[in-house]
């Protein structure tokens, strides 16, 4: 069966941090507990956040997690790269200037995980008009996407919050 | 590949499709599974194939060995054999994308192979045909950031414990609606949890059957291979009640 992009079966997992740091980072971004965590689990988690808090003070943000500007740059280096090297994609992206696409990606990624930027692109649907991009080629450029994103060491919490605000895009890309 | 040869986790068909065809491709796979309660052993070996992420046609052979019975029986090899093949489209929306989730219809036509047994237990029939509707999503940065994929099917069966005690009974010749779905969460690109419900009908007086439920943990080692261990309960199967034990399948796509 074809899991992707969340849980594709291909895609190499990145530098892993181990399960209670990503309970914790979890927790400290806010996300809402599941109902059957018992209070102890809560403390638990509380306990261990106390003794860690040094570097997790500030990084509230998918920005911070993803790296800040050098991390998504490592991350878009390589979503370009790949994009360039898959001949099945590979037409999509010969005509592109890659220095301009890649700043533009910066940008929006930059703005969607509140990292402060404005994007100055063009909307998504007029980016994309005329390509005809199909599901399948979509579905390649985003297992590229997490690809890149193993590949930087992007934990796979960060993975998933990026990939799931670049889904709602979707419909503007495919099909224009 | 779950035990009826479609696309799953292991005792529920997932409204996803099998292998990795993307539109415009075809995707073969195959898969082997086994069950063991102790009492009984559940072999199953099925092939899949699909076509623009849109058909799946599967093909499942099922092999029970009852040790258990075989001495009550004064058997040296009590063994039922069925045969599935099963098809499966999606009709509307998206496993990812868009509002809608994806929907699929799929049957699994069974041809029951030993019926001396589901005979004498009061089957009418040795083959029949089971239809599903199904649903199912992949919800991105669900739980935990992780994603997770949810699935649940209606159907329509007259089947006794997935047709290997037949189909009907002389009591019951009705089809019965039962309710089925499965969660699971992709802890990483390789690993998954998740667990299953299957509620069963119940047409034989003289084999009473229970719903069915398993926790599991899925492998993905590569895009090609998967492997999915499980615990799971079956209830009462056969007269004999607490069957619980492990399943185990290994799955490829080429």
């Amino acid at each position: 069966m074809r899991y992707a992009p969340g849980g594709d079966v291909g895609s190499v997992g990145g530098a892993e941090a181990p399960t209670a740091w990503r309970m914790i980072e979890a927790k400290s971004v806010g996300a809402s507990a599941p109902p059957t965590f018992a209070p102890a689990a809560m403390l638990v988690v509380a306990l261990l956040l106390a003794a860690c808090t040094v570097p997790r003070t500030h990084d509230a943000t998918l920005w911070t997690a993803l790296g800040e500007g050098p991390g998504v740059a490592r991350i878009v280096d390589g979503v370009i790269r790949r994009a360039h090297d898959d001949p099945r994609i590979a037409d999509l992206f010969a005509e592109t200037n890659d220095a301009y696409l890649k700043a533009r990606l910066i940008e929006q990624i930059c703005a969607l995980s509140g990292g402060g930027c404005e994007y100055t692109g063009l909307p998504m649907d007029e980016a994309h008009s005329g390509m005809q991009i199909t599901r399948a080629e979509f579905n390649w450029f985003v297992e590229h996407t997490r690809d890149a994103m193993a590949e930087a060491g992007t934990p796979i919490a960060a993975q998933n919050r990026l990939l799931a605000l670049f889904a709602p895009m979707h419909a503007d890309i495919v099909g224009q | 590949m779950q035990i009826e040869g479609a696309a799953g986790g292991g005792l529920v068909p997932w409204a996803v499709l099998a292998g990795l065809s993307e539109q415009g491709e075809s995707g073969f796979s195959a898969g082997a599974s086994l069950t063991d309660t102790g009492d009984y052993r559940l072999a199953v070996a099925g092939v899949q194939w699909s076509f623009d992420d849109r058909v799946e046609l599967s093909l499942a052979r099922q092999s029970l060995e009852l040790s258990a019975l075989e001495s009550a029986l004064g058997l040296d090899d009590a063994r039922l054999d069925q045969t599935v093949f099963g098809a499966k489209v999606r009709f509307a929306g998206d496993l990812v994308y868009g509002t809608a989730p994806q929907v699929v219809l799929g049957a699994q036509w069974k041809r029951q192979h030993d019926f001396a047994l589901p005979d004498a237990l009061g089957a009418e029939d040795d083959s029949g045909v089971d239809v599903y509707l199904g649903v199912a999503r992949l919800i991105l940065d669900g739980p935990f950031h992780r994603n997770l994929l949810v699935t649940a099917n209606l159907r329509a069966t007259r089947a006794n414990e997935l047709g290997l005690l037949g189909f009907g009974s002389d009591r019951d010749d009705d089809y019965s609606f039962v309710a089925e779905g499965a969660a699971a969460l992709f802890l990483n690109p390789r690993v998954a949890i998740g667990a299953e419900y299957r509620q069963k009908p119940d047409h034989l007086d003289a084999a009473r059957e229970s719903d069915w439920w398993d926790v599991f943990v899925g492998w993905f080692p590569s895009k090609r291979i998967s492997v999915v261990a499980a615990y799971v309960d079956l209830g009462e199967v056969a007269g004999r009640d607490g069957q619980n034990g492990f399943y185990v399948s290994v799955n490829g796509n080429f």
